[in-house]
């Protein structure tokens, strides 16, 4: 793990809303291969145009999760150019343990919204993204409760992906809010992906902490496989 | 379809948690598991499209060539002139003949005024095209670059976008600033919107002015009104403005122009801070409506936590003027001062920060207060 034990402290002179954003990243044994491969290079390019981007640079806050073999912080929270200027390592070995994820992912953000506001400074709404090719093999039901809750109340904006046939979209609709609910990757297009995840979040640290709801976000078809998402059994 | 439409507009609105748009009682149904994505799959398709100079040659316009989505239109790159952008209305401004008529009123005034057209600091509409029967649908722009504004709103933003620059650096900025929104103001031409993203940077200080389309412009002829434009950011915007949102309706004014900008170099001097950012304030526009501002060190209202270094090392002069503006003028938009004399203390402060030999003066985020001059 990298240290980045100077730079998760929150810079209180960035008078800028923080927008804290949590990547939830599979890198089980599957992943190894082209789907890791492409995986890394959408994540790198994400790190630099964000961080590029003088306004989403001020506001978002990452944090990598991984989950392969156990789950881990790859990169704990600190601003976006800070993760660039120092990216984890990934690498695909091991289970699915997404219900060890979910609960790291989970105090982590509850920690950093505590520090935000022990520190006075105002933030939008947390973005969760998690990307899995596969079904988790750990108790994930009491550690997705919390964050789904949230995404219910549209207090947090949670965005499910699966990747490939073999992601389990059953289980991914449980974890998650019911809206927008789990969608596929077009094959592996994370680069596509990554680019319009970046321009969510230059919309959104645009707007105002009170506007950030008016926010419309950009066109998926580049990399969402609508066609492709498997239709929940009540809805065949 | 319109059952369609409405799911539509719902699905979107989920999506972004807006309120449904609240038409057409229905029997409630869940919209089905991914028609978020559906929604999402489906916002501004773009098109190829071909648009004429005015000499009749055509300038084809591919869907790769989209730069941004304004209100009224779409912005190109030109691929045969990286130095200009095309700007093209929206289909729907195009099929609306009330506002395809105000979009060619107020782009032939901004044409006509050439001092605007011929600043290098402003994206100004040069030149119209045309659709194939001759009709105006859009215009030509020169291409700004830069950063935007933002990157001078935390210390540790200027330290990466502009490694090297002090303060004396960023009140050069401010001052070329005024200096433009000056100049469009003797050509009665108002900024509205003083939204940090509206204004570009670049590594030699300049400023470029950008979405031209949101300034309040003179009409063309004696007889003809005056452009309005409702944009705003309610951050940057005058108070009466906030309270009597009526007043959108009619022609702003050179007092909450200077409100805003104020509010602007106030934030370039002191690194993002707004003025009245406060001590257990929260939202700046629930602080800016209350009027209390920290400078006036009265109220019980400070300084955030750390701010006050930067404060002190502010020329006297400066904070008289941001006093006038920021608590005197807060209801009463005939007590603030001129952009005149904010362009003298901004000269001002410039001369004393060339002069000085302490590093604090010119530091972004000086690390000792500024002690008080013996006066004898």
């Amino acid at each position: 793990m990298n240290d980045y034990s100077e730079e998760t402290a929150l810079d209180v002179t960035n008078p800028a809303p923080r927008c804290p954003v949590i990547l939830m990243l599979d890198v089980s044994g599957s992943m190894a291969g082209a789907p890791l491969r492409e995986l890394k290079e959408g994540l790198a390019q994400f790190l630099r145009e964000t961080s590029d981007d003088e306004t989403a640079s001020m506001s978002v806050e990452l944090e990598i999760v991984t989950f392969g073999g156990s789950a881990e912080i790859a990169a704990p929270f600190a601003p976006v150019n800070v993760v660039n200027d120092n990216p984890p390592e990934l690498d695909a070995n091991g289970s699915t343990p997404l219900g060890a994820a979910l609960k790291l992912a989970d105090s982590e953000l509850k920690a950093r919204r505590r520090l935000y506001k022990q520190k006075g400074i105002s933030s939008y709404k947390p973005w969760i993204i998690l990307m899995t090719d596969g079904c988790p093999n750990d108790d994930w039901r009491s550690a997705a409760a919390s964050m789904k809750q949230l995404g219910e109340e549209k207090r947090l904006q949670y965005i499910g992906i699966g990747i490939g046939d073999e992601a389990d979209f059953d289980t991914l609709r449980e974890i998650l809010p019911e809206h927008p609910g789990p969608v596929k990757l077009k094959g592996l297009c994370f680069k596509e992906f990554f680019k319009w995840l970046t321009d969510s979040l230059k919309s959104v640290s645009a707007s105002s902490v009170a506007q950030q709801d008016a926010v419309v976000l950009g066109n998926v078809n580049s990399w969402a496989d609508l066609a492709g998402t498997p239709v929940p059994e009540g809805e065949k | 379809m319109t059952d369609l439409l409405q799911q539509f507009i719902n699905r979107l609105n989920a999506m972004t948690n807006r309120r449904p748009a609240p038409a057409i009682q229905r029997k409630p149904q869940a919209a089905p598991a991914g028609a978020d994505w559906l929604a999402l799959a489906q916002v501004s398709p773009e098109r190829t499209r071909t648009v004429y100079d005015p000499a009749g040659s055509p300038l084809v316009l591919r869907k790769s060539d989209v730069l941004a989505h304004g209100g009224e239109g779409v912005i190109y790159r030109f691929a045969k002139n990286p130095a200009f952008l095309i700007k093209v209305c929206k289909d729907d401004t195009l099929r609306d003949p009330r506002k395809l008529a105000a979009f060619r009123d107020r782009l032939n005034a901004m044409l006509a005024l050439e001092e605007c057209r011929n600043a290098p600091f402003l994206a100004w509409p040069l030149m119209p095209v045309f659709d194939g029967k001759k009709n105006v649908i859009g215009f030509v722009m020169r291409k700004s670059s830069g950063r935007t504004l933002r990157a001078l709103y935390a210390p540790c933003q200027v330290k990466r976008f502009f490694p090297g620059w002090d303060r004396l650096s960023v009140t050069r900025v401010a001052l070329n600033l005024v200096d433009a929104v000056r100049m469009l103001a003797r050509h009665r031409v108002l900024v509205n919107d003083f939204n940090p993203d509206n204004f570009l940077i670049d590594p030699a200080g300049r400023v470029r002015l950008i979405d031209c389309d949101s300034f309040q412009i003179p009409g063309a002829g004696e007889n003809q009104n005056t452009f309005l434009t409702r944009t705003f950011t309610p951050e940057y915007t005058a108070p009466e403005l906030l309270f009597q949102p009526e007043l959108f309706n009619r022609e702003r004014t050179p007092e909450q122009v200077r409100f805003s900008l104020s509010v602007v170099v106030y934030m370039i001097l002191m690194s993002g801070l707004h003025p009245y950012a406060q001590c257990g304030g929260t939202d700046p526009v629930e602080n800016l409506k209350s009027g209390k501002c920290p400078l006036a060190r009265r109220d019980g209202v400070r300084l955030p936590v750390g701010w006050f270094k930067s404060v002190s090392w502010l020329t006297p002069g400066l904070k008289h003027y941001f006093i006038r503006m920021f608590v005197d003028g807060h209801r009463a938009p005939l007590k603030r001062p001129l952009l005149g004399e904010l362009k003298t203390e901004l000269e001002n402060f410039i001369n004393i920060m060339r002069s000085s030999k302490n590093p604090n003066q010119r530091a972004i985020l000086p690390d000792k207060v500024k002690r008080k001059e013996k006066t004898t």
